[in-house]
């Protein structure tokens, strides 16, 4: 049986890279510098409309999952696997990626936030949905979706989102209905409305890679701007809204919780990236090898990435403020300035693209090479 | 029906040598959009003795044109030769010729092209049905079930439906010149044409192309069906997956209302 690897799509590659340099500088700069929507962080006030783009970082990851997943796919039903196989790879995939979720909560959060229900657990349980989504008519995603993220504002206001929410993050107990609840709803990437992103992935994906009407470019960039301008005007008149569409916890463009307006800006902004990157980079990827030569190790190593920015910068942390001041967290958010970490953070990129390319050339073994080797 | 074109000879369609002076060439377009090269050589009415040609001789001369000239673009179909109360007629795809008196001459061309313009059908919608039946194998699981995954061949498919359609309907035209009885009482011009007809076997050309384009068109009307059920099961179940989203949807917000009510209480 023929194992041809699926060719890369430039456009993901570059695009996930872009999530990846959002995700390490938002991480270095909130968890060392201080958070920007507490109330009390370097990015309030004026500075927070330049930090606003690291809000695009896990829309990005969690819609890319979807598209990838798509393409997996295909490239899974060209070599012959059958739809029982499927499955199960892709249950093994998400069940890795849950088990992976919580164990990294144990290890880098400390176990106390091992249910604060982080990225992996959503695009985990993503994952096991896509593989029930992907019997599903194209439309019907789409529309799970969209339901989605309106109905997730009228969850929040049923189950009091803020009292879950203590000084900017995310404070539950340890009861099977606060577990629960934080998983659906008032967690830091619950299902509603975070499930929504994979769904479109996968949705976006199969109209952009396998459709086969002309023109569909400028149908999904057309949908990227709808999307945006719907969340412009939500987020103009949000004070007029009912707060069945703005829900509670926050207001207007907000990503804890993320908000109707956010939700569609960043779904937007995200198939419009994808429509103009697909034109410019797809099927050219000799045109822009300089590009893809550092975005493609990055984008390759998402998953080991995300791992590891938080255990370089996060572990010192506790270390340092445990032998500083003898408690674990006391220097979170407070390490150093806004300026230093992202020097850091900078550095840290610097070091991981060579890293990676070492890795690659090596053939070293990664986590991406571990979730295949336990669940291809 | 037919548009002659006199005077144009072929520079490979020469007449040749040997010939009465007054033999000519004739390009006739047939109603099949093919042409037909056709070499009349008249004979005197009576028998002038030895100044007349000689009808044995310009016979061979005309068979050796119409198996030498073109030889490339021949078909399987050889070189017929009918001889017909003191005329000689010369056939084969796309040339003829035609020796006889000169008060017979315009009887036999009219025949002869009536004739062509029907083999000439034929052999286009006997090549259609080859090139159908060709795709018959590859084809046939579609029939019988049809799958996701061949969605984009739904037009290829389509099309192969109507051009199987298509070729039933002409073959159905050409059935009355292919099966054409008998004429009574016979004529020149109608016995030419059933012995033409006789001798490159157009009545058993007909119905084995009928039978290609029966079972092609069986086929492909049964693929039609199998894409007509797939879609509108395709509709019914895209219908119960929105309502199972809906459901799901309305479960987790009853699910969330429940623990919400029970942190309250």
């Amino acid at each position: 049986m023929s194992h041809a690897a699926a060719p890369r799509q430039a456009s993901i590659d570059v695009l996930r890279t872009l999530a990846i340099v959002l995700m390490v500088v938002v991480h270095f700069v909130e968890n060392l510098s201080g958070w920007y929507d507490g109330g009390s962080g370097p990015f309030e006030g004026v500075h927070r409309v330049w930090w606003l783009p690291t809000g695009f970082g896990a829309p990005i990851f969690a819609i890319l999952s979807g598209m990838s997943y798509r393409l997996w796919l295909g490239v899974q039903t060209q070599r012959g696997l059958s739809d029982e196989m499927i499955s199960k790879r892709t249950a093994r995939r998400g069940l890795f990626l849950i088990g992976l979720g919580f164990a990294f909560n144990v290890l880098v959060w400390l176990p106390e936030d091992i249910f604060n229900w982080d990225i992996l657990t959503l695009i985990g349980v993503g994952l096991l949905v896509l593989d029930v989504a992907r019997r599903m008519p194209d439309w019907v995603v789409g529309m799970a979706a969209v339901l989605i993220i309106f109905v997730s504002p009228a969850m929040r206001v049923g189950v009091d989102y803020t009292a879950y929410w203590q000084a900017g993050y995310f404070d539950y107990d340890f009861t099977l209905t606060d577990v629960l609840l934080g998983w659906l709803v008032v967690g830091y990437f619950p299902i509603f409305p975070w499930l929504a992103f994979p769904l479109l992935g996968h949705a976006l994906a199969a109209w952009l890679f396998h459709g086969t009407r002309s023109g569909r470019l400028r149908h999904i960039a057309a949908s990227g701007v709808a999307g945006i301008a719907t969340a412009l005007v939500m987020t103009a008149t949000w004070d007029a809204l009912p707060a069945v569409l703005t829900g509670e916890g926050g207001r207007g463009w907000t990503m804890f919780p993320a908000s109707t307006a956010y939700c569609l800006g960043t779904a937007g902004t995200v198939t419009l990236m994808v429509a103009i990157l697909h034109q410019l980079l797809d099927g050219r990827r000799d045109d822009w090898g300089w590009l893809l030569d550092w975005a493609t190790p990055l984008s390759r190593h998402a998953l080991s990435m995300y791992l590891l920015h938080h255990v370089v910068h996060v572990w010192p942390l506790w270390v340092w403020g445990a032998v500083a001041t003898g408690e674990t967290t006391a220097l979170w958010q407070v390490a150093m300035p806004p300026v230093a970490s992202l020097v850091l953070a900078a550095g840290f990129l610097i070091g991981a693209i060579f890293f990676f390319h070492y890795v690659d050339r090596r053939r070293i073994p990664s986590t991406e090479s571990l979730m295949r080797w336990l669940c291809d | 029906m037919i548009v002659t074109d006199h005077d144009e000879p072929r520079a490979a369609g020469r007449i040749p040598e040997g010939l009465p002076a007054d033999a000519s060439l004739r390009r006739v377009l047939l109603a099949c959009n093919e042409e037909l090269l056709m070499l009349i050589v008249p004979l005197p009415d009576g028998n002038d003795g030895e100044s007349a040609p000689n009808p044995v001789r310009i016979t061979e001369t005309v068979t050796a044109w119409a198996a030498e000239v073109d030889r490339q673009d021949s078909t399987s179909l050889p070189v017929i030769t009918v001889p017909l109360y003191g005329c000689h007629v010369v056939w084969k795809p796309g040339q003829a010729a035609v020796v006889g008196p000169v008060s017979r001459l315009e009887l036999l061309t009219t025949a002869l092209s009536n004739f062509a313009s029907c083999e000439g059908e034929l052999r286009q919608l006997e090549q259609r049905c080859v090139d159908l039946v060709a795709t018959v194998e590859e084809d046939a699981p579609h029939a019988f079930e049809f799958e996701g995954r061949a969605v984009s061949r739904r037009g290829t498919l389509a099309g192969r439906f109507r051009e199987a359609v298509a070729v039933r309907g002409r073959l159905a035209v050409l059935a009355p010149a292919a099966h054409a009885p008998p004429v009574h009482p016979p004529t020149l011009a109608s016995q030419l044409g059933e012995r033409l007809r006789d001798r490159t076997r157009l009545a058993e050309r007909h119905e084995f192309a009928v039978d290609r384009a029966e079972l092609a068109e069986r086929l492909y009307e049964a693929c039609g069906q199998r894409i007509s059920e797939f879609g509108i099961a395709q509709r019914q179940m895209a219908l119960e997956w929105a309502i199972v989203v809906l459901l799901v949807i309305q479960t987790a917000l009853l699910v969330v209302d429940l623990l919400s009510r029970g942190v309250t209480t």
